[in-house]
């Protein structure tokens, strides 16, 4: 049984324009000790997923449809009691803002002994023995427990936040671009330790961001977000080696690669949906060069087209030649006009 | 770094918002600012048309209908409010007084706000000694207490209106200094104002066409405030006898009250004027209120 | 016109020192210490090219691009434009000296003022310099906004900087900087904000703009890909110093410092297969207050040896076009 069921789920914001889906058909499994990269842009919805699963959303937001099983339960359905008691304890949060988090005033170890001993009934003195340990996972001095939040560095704040976010051995954690706002030397040795501790402790992992790259080294499982929808989702080596879904390749063509340094980066023409103007039919639409009169008026669903690999496009089986024309520039400088391009064999 | 997440909205008309429509479209939903927008209001109409509205001249010593002088007469269909104890019709004297408050609430709001705004400007745009120099002038100021200083004022010039506006206007500067200023070295930081400088500006046009217009929110919010403090300057100067005597306000009104010791006794003569100082601050502190929350959306509710 | 060495630009001895505030008393006891962002740098860039300023925080990256368009002041050093020496400009020719140099700033939401359109952005530079009527303004104005592609430039005169997404306003800062033809720009970490789908057509953008209308620029970033991508030549620096410059391509793979090696292992690729040989290096960045004696890498750097914490390494020319700060690498045969 998986771990953590996302099934069909809906996230609606109320606004002063009025309601916002920031999510919808929203559907995705990780099993024990899998690692799941959520990539997107801005607007995508992947945040929204994170608080949402995490019964974090803000007073505004609500989960307007759709399961969240985990380990059997609906965490949607959960009081807020009883989401209290799972925090932490079973489902943890790295954010990227967190080492902004830490009270100034106390020191690491005495926030971390905190958060263990709100939630089990152990003895400070067993409590900080944790923490030390922890600190050695993350690698640093456990003598830095008596340092004050800002006589650490960013990197080091960091990985304190991701060993207070073990201190209690979660099932599954959930870093939300845990890396973006650090320097890239560090940002690396965060990565590796993440690989490594997800490995040594057997938790499960979802992983936030909109750097493919980052996904690509850390994770085991990748889902695609645009516009709030799933459009593609697949195993990390099969998405690298065949990704199928229009806005994937346009994606690959935009990162830049230091392993292949002369091709022409191509960006995708057009600009993220408005989500209070969403189009009719296929979210990606607007943008895809390959869209057709039925992509821009129905909405597809999540096709599969080969072990866990789904796509949510009208043209699952015409991947291939998508792959091979998305590769050049000229396909990516007309906008789509209104059912006139099709796709060449 | 970041990548903000925005969701796109168009504006509707596609011109930006003026700073009114904002504050517009809240005062529709906030019940107290709407209040506090209805008692400014009629109180400046009762200011503008106080001289048609009062029944009599406030300083004719009235007389009843048996000829003695009508002193002290509590309420009454001919004196709404009562007379004093020299036969003065309070009511008169509170709608007169009405624009003594508003003149020297409006007024001195003004010239606080634009003494302060400047300095703040000059302080936060330049840093270095010139902030130092004024912000320790700031300091010196905030150490003199507003009524005795405007007291003193007045025991030392004449005892005049214009010289309550001015008293207050010349201590009163310091707070919206600070707060202007903290908000321009905010503001001095972000990349427009190094592209102002990109763009060859001065120094006066950077601080006046680029940085002002951006804190102007704020400096209105701080002149709502600034009346809200003018108006209580002005009647405690007057309650303790160093108003302008020759000019009908509230505080006076309780002054006189006070000095003749009929406040135990005459009611009428007491509450009215009160009531109106407090209804009128009240009045502006809501209405101020809100506006802080348009200028400063984090205090907003959802 | 050219520097005395054939150059456009020439940097020679940049220095940029921040005093360190410090109480009353501090201040009698001892010396004034310095945050010495930048410590003596040299580089030159060629007309037409594109050089990209590499580092991580602290590097003093951000601060050699203000100095260059003097948004700050050098505590030292010659920043030579052909012959003349931008540092010591001031008054009417630093306001000239505007016209030839611009910059383009990181943050798309804070690069205008929220109460100006489109228009009134761009035009603001024209306004000050007083240059052309009413009507040139307005033609230079759209001519700009359509260098930066965003047609019909009618449609985004008038709008206000919150009704614009940020690769748009970021284009049209863009424009703002091209309306008084300069040859001269500075991008500093102008894409990192945006969204990635976005940032391949404003790098693709500038890369235009340098060939269509010869400029020369200054690539600052800490992202090594799009260094990589946009630039010809790279220099990275660390804690005030360049420590390396080359040609781009070549150091991806072919660099010689440390430093530039860990940083290009430390950037993850596109490929889950991938296995980067990565650069041993310990601890963080150290402020750059109390620097080290000699090499200021020598407390992180794997490979230190005697010299290294005696001697600051000089910039040295191993390959036509490829200086290394080292005293290790590269390995020299003699």
């Amino acid at each position: 049984m998986a771990l953590l069921d996302v099934h069909d789920v809906e996230v609606t914001y109320r606004t002063k324009e009025g309601p916002l889906k920031a999510a919808e058909y929203v559907s995705f499994q990780l099993k024990k000790g899998d690692s799941l990269g959520l990539i997107g842009e801005s607007g995508c919805g992947k945040s929204t997923m994170a608080k949402a699963i995490l019964r974090l959303l803000p007073d505004n937001g609500q989960i307007s449809g759709g399961e969240i099983l985990f380990q059997g339960q609906d965490l949607a359905k959960l009081s807020p009691k009883e989401m209290r008691k799972l925090r932490w304890k079973e489902l943890s949060l790295v954010t990227q803002s967190a080492m902004n988090s830490l009270n100034p005033v106390y020191t690491v170890g005495a926030q971390i002994v905190e958060a263990i001993r709100t939630h089990e009934a152990i003895s400070r003195r067993r409590a900080w023995e944790r923490a030390e340990d922890l600190f050695r996972l993350v690698n640093i001095e456990p003598s830095h427990l008596t340092n004050h939040p800002h006589e650490l560095s960013g990197g080091m704040k960091q990985r304190a936040i991701i060993a207070m976010a073990l201190c209690l051995n979660p099932s599954l954690v959930i870093a939300d671009e845990p890396t973006t706002a650090l320097d890239v030397i560090v940002q690396d040795r965060i990565l590796q330790q993440i690989v490594r501790i997800q490995k040594e402790i057997s938790s499960s992992l979802i992983y936030i961001s909109h750097d493919i790259s980052v996904i690509a080294e850390t994770c085991d499982y990748v889902v695609v977000m645009y516009g709030g929808h799933v459009m593609e989702t697949a195993p990390v080596r099969e998405f690298f080696r065949h990704p199928s879904h229009p806005y994937s390749l346009g994606m690959q063509n935009a990162f830049p690669n230091l392993e292949d340094v002369d091709s022409e980066l191509i960006s995708i023409p057009g600009y993220p949906p408005d989500l209070l103007n969403l189009p009719p039919g296929c979210r990606f639409s607007p943008r895809c060069p390959f869209a057709d009169s039925v992509c821009q008026q129905k909405q597809p669903d999540l096709h599969f087209i080969g072990t866990q690999h789904g796509t949510r496009c009208h043209f699952p089986d015409r991947a291939e030649a998508f792959r091979a024309q998305a590769k050049l520039p000229e396909t990516w400088t007309e906008r789509p006009a209104q059912g006139q391009r099709g796709v060449g064999a | 770094m970041a990548v903000t997440t925005m969701p796109q909205t168009k504006s509707k008309s596609g011109f930006r918002r003026s700073l009114l429509e904002p504050f517009l479209d809240f005062v529709r939903r906030d019940r107290l600012a709407l209040i506090g927008i209805l008692i400014i209001v009629s109180f400046t109409l009762i200011a503008v048309f106080a001289p048609f509205l009062a029944p009599h001249d406030p300083r004719d010593m009235l007389r009843r209908e048996d000829g003695t002088l009508a002193r002290l007469d509590p309420p009454s269909l001919r004196h709404p409010f009562g007379t004093t104890n020299l036969g003065r019709d309070v009511f008169s004297q509170v709608l007169i007084g009405t624009r003594a408050a508003l003149l020297v609430g409006f007024l001195a709001a003004f010239f606080v706000t634009l003494i302060g705004t400047n300095i703040g400007i000059i302080a936060g745009y330049y840093g270095g000694w010139v902030d130092s120099l004024l912000m320790r002038l700031v300091d010196i100021l905030y150490a003199i207490p507003l009524i005795p200083f405007v007291i003193i004022m007045m025991a030392l010039v004449e005892p005049s209106i214009w010289n309550v506006i001015w008293g207050i206007s010349l201590l009163t500067w310091r707070t919206v200094a600070r707060i202007i200023r903290s908000q321009v070295l905010s503001v001095s930081q972000r990349p427009y104002v190094k592209a102002a400088r990109m763009a060859g500006c001065s120094d006066f046009r950077i601080m006046y066409y680029h940085i002002a217009p951006n804190i102007l929110p704020l400096a209105l919010l701080e002149m709502a405030f600034a009346v809200g403090w003018a108006i209580t300057a002005e009647a405690s100067v007057s309650f303790v006898g160093f108003g302008d005597p020759t000019v009908i306000s509230w505080g006076q009104i309780l002054h006189m009250v006070f000095l003749t010791g009929a406040i135990r006794t005459a009611w009428w003569w007491v509450i009215p004027p009160g009531l109106a100082i407090a209804l009128l601050l009240i009045g502006v502190f809501f209405t101020a209120r809100s506006l802080e929350e348009v200028v400063n959306p984090r205090l907003r509710r959802r | 016109m050219t520097t005395a060495n054939g150059r456009f630009i020439e940097v020679k001895g940049l220095r940029k020192y921040f005093p360190v505030h410090r109480g009353f008393l501090d201040s009698l006891r001892s010396q004034s210490k310095y945050v010495k962002a930048i410590d003596d740098i040299d580089f030159f860039i060629q007309r037409g090219e594109i050089l990209g300023l590499a580092g991580e925080s602290g590097s003093g990256k951000t601060t050699t691009g203000e100095i260059m368009v003097r948004l700050q002041d050098p505590t030292a050093g010659g920043i030579f434009f052909d012959t003349i020496n931008v540092a010591d400009l001031q008054g009417r020719q630093l306001k000239e000296f505007r016209l030839r140099a611009q910059m383009i700033f990181q943050d798309p939401y804070e690069t205008f003022s929220p109460r100006l359109t489109v228009f009134g952005s761009i035009v603001e530079s024209l306004k000050v310099h007083r240059i052309g009527t009413s009507a040139e303004k307005l033609d230079r104005v759209k001519e700009a906004l359509t260098r930066a592609e965003l047609r019909p430039a009618e449609n985004f005169l008038y709008r206000y900087p919150h009704e614009l997404s940020g690769g748009q306003r970021q284009r049209v800062a863009i424009a703002r900087a091209m309306v008084v033809d300069p040859q001269f720009i500075v991008a500093d970490e102008p894409v990192s904000m945006l969204d990635v789908s976005i940032r391949a057509g404003v790098l693709n953008l500038l890369k235009r703009l340098r060939s269509d209308f010869g400029l020369t620029m200054l690539y600052v970033s800490h992202d090594l890909s799009t260094v990589t991508y946009l630039c010809d030549r790279q220099a990275t620096m660390y804690l005030g110093k360049i420590v390396e410059v080359g040609p781009s391509k070549v150091m991806v793979k072919g660099a010689h410092h440390p430093y530039t090696k860990a940083l290009f292992s430390a950037v993850p690729l596109p490929n889950p297969d991938a296995h980067r040989e990565r650069t041993p290096i310990e601890g963080e960045i150290t402020g750059n207050i109390d620097l080290p004696r000699g090499c200021r890498f020598n407390p992180r750097c794997p490979y230190a040896i005697d010299i290294c914490f005696q001697e600051e390494p000089d910039l040295v020319e191993s390959e036509p076009g490829h200086a290394t700060a080292c005293h290790v690498f590269p390995a020299r045969t003699d």
